[in-house]
């Protein structure tokens, strides 16, 4: 194991009870995440993304939810941990940042008490008035304009991109080492979005945190990530750095989805035919064998689970190759 | 928070203005002639004409009515037909007993609901879940009349632990009298067994009374709380390591009071206006006694000032339902001024 490595998952699955059957909604994910890299989880809604992120976490309850594989942060193995010993974890070494900063945040508590739980909670030591003054300066690396006037604020009188903000300075509060963010721009406005991303990425250069973004957007993932792990159906169905996986994606389901994406001069977007398969009734074979374009008439995507490599396809080489001729997509 | 009370207050104002004028019309709707109906169908035509000129009943209404809101505000509330005592005096005798025992239900009600409505939520579809519903359900449906009697068996009867249904004292000497309510005078004057005599008398008919709001409050807390639960800033507290607990507590908890606050003015301006059920059962000398035997007697100038003093309370209780909201909803406190 790397020196850097800070968080490695091994085989993480995670199920829950929804309508008395049981959905495995992640399924055996693996993925390594290293000291100031900013990672990606791209995936269709549905894939299992979310769930991901908070297996990650430990927030998935049980009864209702059922986790299993290895998570270890800093190598110490965390899942599996009580939930006394991951409250511990949570919010100090590995934060959280949610997807719609308008419901993240208390409605009745001001922005300057929710900051000074957060800190207090982790770090019993510091008093009321020092707490305070971390808030402000929290709010203020973030880029907030006149943060001692806002810990005073609610969450009401914030637009979308501040709470945002604020969101991210609750989450830096105690100096994770890993940052899970889930969607952290899909609620906000495309400059806003913008901005927010510059925010992450300038403060993990300052601060070298590990980042999991969890997102649906390739342009994100492009202007933001070093590495991305393409999700589909609760796997990673493909993996690389992000300079070599989109410009020359090899599994079917990449393409696809790379093809998806707005671009100049493409008038009408392509669509993946069919639907994300069903998460409870998963049939043996390839979850994407359904949709595919290569697969069609092949028997072995529909009865043999595809071999683990980059890129998780029986016919990988037969694409890569294809992609080293030059005819992509 | 200045304007807001400003506000409220104004609008309570308001709404005792409405009442006050319902009250009025009913009165002078009634049919036939209060002249006539006070001194009987065998009076002379001049002594009726002179007994309305001295109620005033032919005078314009608007003066009618002026003249009935200065009576009502300087405590001539009139005199009950059946007793001849002044109405204020009756009543008022009564309605401490009435206000501290509807005090005590109250507090009864929110202390029992709050707790149960969080371990249902926290317990969610386990068994103390269902516990606390099939308790509040009972709470809801069981006959107060026949509960009363029941704790009464119990408790007073067999265990021997609390007074009979003998009024609010056992020996009817009241502490000096401050503010009516026996339990409080009792602590200002400083007699100790005073007090705990009072207290004791006050449980059994608090339990009663309050059952049924607590079971309503549990069941509407608990479905508040089950809705803010799902919020995601309950998950984003945990995620940054708030117990389930403490997130249900500090964080889905004042916001699942808000909507509850309105139910709670409302049983809370219910439970002031007494029982009569609850009274009977303990030998309570509440008001709610008194206005059902007011009506019974046909003695309208009881249930009058009655009908208007629970429309102050009802009042008052939703303008202080209104502060509290606005003391915990900083959107009611601030309204939107997005910058």
């Amino acid at each position: 194991m790397n020196e850097d490595t800070i968080l490695e998952v091994r085989d993480l699955r995670a199920e829950y009870v929804s309508a008395g059957r049981r959905v495995a909604a992640v399924r055996g994910v693996s993925f390594t995440l290293r000291r100031g890299e900013k990672m990606a989880i791209v995936g269709e809604s549905g894939c299992g993304k979310s769930t991901l992120a908070l297996a990650l976490l430990g927030l998935l309850d049980p009864p209702g939810c059922f986790v299993g594989g290895s998570v270890r942060l800093n190598g110490r193995e965390i899942s599996g941990l009580d939930d006394r010993a991951m409250r511990r974890i949570r919010g100090r070494d590995i934060a959280f940042i949610y997807q719609d900063a308008m419901a993240a945040l208390d409605p009745i508590r001001s922005i300057g008490s929710q900051l000074c739980d957060n800190i207090r909670r982790h770090q019993p030591a510091v008093g009321r008035a020092e707490a305070r003054r971390r808030a402000a300066a929290l709010l203020a690396a973030v880029e907030v304009p006149d943060a001692e006037r806002r810990l005073d604020h609610y969450p009401h009188q914030c637009s979308g991109g501040m709470r945002q903000r604020v969101m991210i300075a609750m989450a830096l509060a105690n100096n994770p080492d890993v940052l899970v963010a889930d969607e952290p721009t899909t609620a906000l406005d495309v400059t806003t979005q913008a901005q927010v991303l510059a925010l992450l990425d300038r403060l993990t250069a300052a601060h070298g945190f590990g980042i999991v973004l969890i997102t649906h957007d390739f342009s994100e993932v492009e202007a933001f990530c070093d590495r991305v792990h393409v999700m589909y159906a609760g796997r990673i169905v493909e993996h690389g750095p992000v300079a070599s996986v989109l410009p020359h994606p090899i599994h079917p389901y990449t393409q696809a989805l790379l093809a998806t994406m707005p671009r100049p001069g493409l008038a009408r977007l392509p669509a993946i035919p069919g639907l994300p398969p069903d998460l409870g009734a998963l049939s043996a074979g390839c979850a994407f064998a359904p949709r595919c374009p290569v697969g069609v008439g092949r028997a072995i995507c529909t009865t043999d689970a595809p071999p683990p490599g980059p890129a998780e396809c029986h016919f990988a080489s037969e694409l890569a190759s294809g992609v080293a001729a030059g005819s992509p997509t | 928070m200045l304007r807001l009370v400003a506000n409220r207050v104004v609008s309570s104002v308001l709404s005792l203005f409405g009442a006050s004028l319902f009250s009025f019309i009913i009165l002078r709707l009634t049919p036939g002639d209060p002249a006539r109906l006070f001194l009987g169908p065998f009076a002379t035509e001049a002594a009726v004409a002179q007994l309305r000129g001295k109620l005033g009943v032919d005078d314009p209404i608007p003066l009618q009515y002026l003249a009935y809101i200065g009576d009502f505000l300087r405590g001539d509330w009139g005199f009950s037909y059946t007793t001849g005592e002044p109405v204020v005096r009756e009543l008022m005798e009564r309605l401490p007993a009435t206000l501290e025992l509807g005090l005590c239900a109250f507090a009864f009600a929110v202390c029992g609901a709050v707790p149960l409505a969080l371990v249902a939520v926290h317990h969610h579809g386990r068994a103390a879940d269902r516990a606390a519903l099939a308790f509040s359900f009972f709470g809801l449906g069981v006959p107060t009349f026949w509960f009363g009697l029941m704790l009464l068996v119990l408790f007073f009867e067999r265990l021997g632990w609390l007074p009979g249904p003998d009024g609010r004292l056992s020996l009817n000497v009241a502490p000096p009298s401050v503010t009516g309510l026996y339990t409080v005078d009792a602590l200002l004057a400083g007699q100790w067994a005073k007090f705990l005599d009072a207290a004791r008398h006050l449980i059994l008919p608090a339990i009663t009374l309050g059952m049924a709001p607590l079971g309503f409050l549990t069941r509407l807390l608990r479905a508040n709380l089950l809705d803010i639960a799902r919020e995601p800033f309950i998950l984003v507290a945990r995620s940054r390591g708030v117990s389930r607990w403490a997130a249900l507590v500090r964080h889905a908890l004042p916001n699942a009071c808000l909507p509850a606050l309105t139910a709670a003015g409302l049983l809370f301006g219910q439970l002031l206006a007494g029982s009569l059920l609850v009274e009977r059962v303990f030998n309570w000398p509440g008001a709610g006694a008194l206005v059902a035997e007011g009506v019974l007697r046909q003695d309208f100038s009881v249930a009058q000032a009655f009908i208007l003093l629970s429309a102050v309370m009802y009042v008052l209780a939703m303008l202080v339902v209104d502060l509290l909201a606005g003391l915990i909803d900083p959107r009611i406190r601030h309204p939107m001024t997005l910058e």
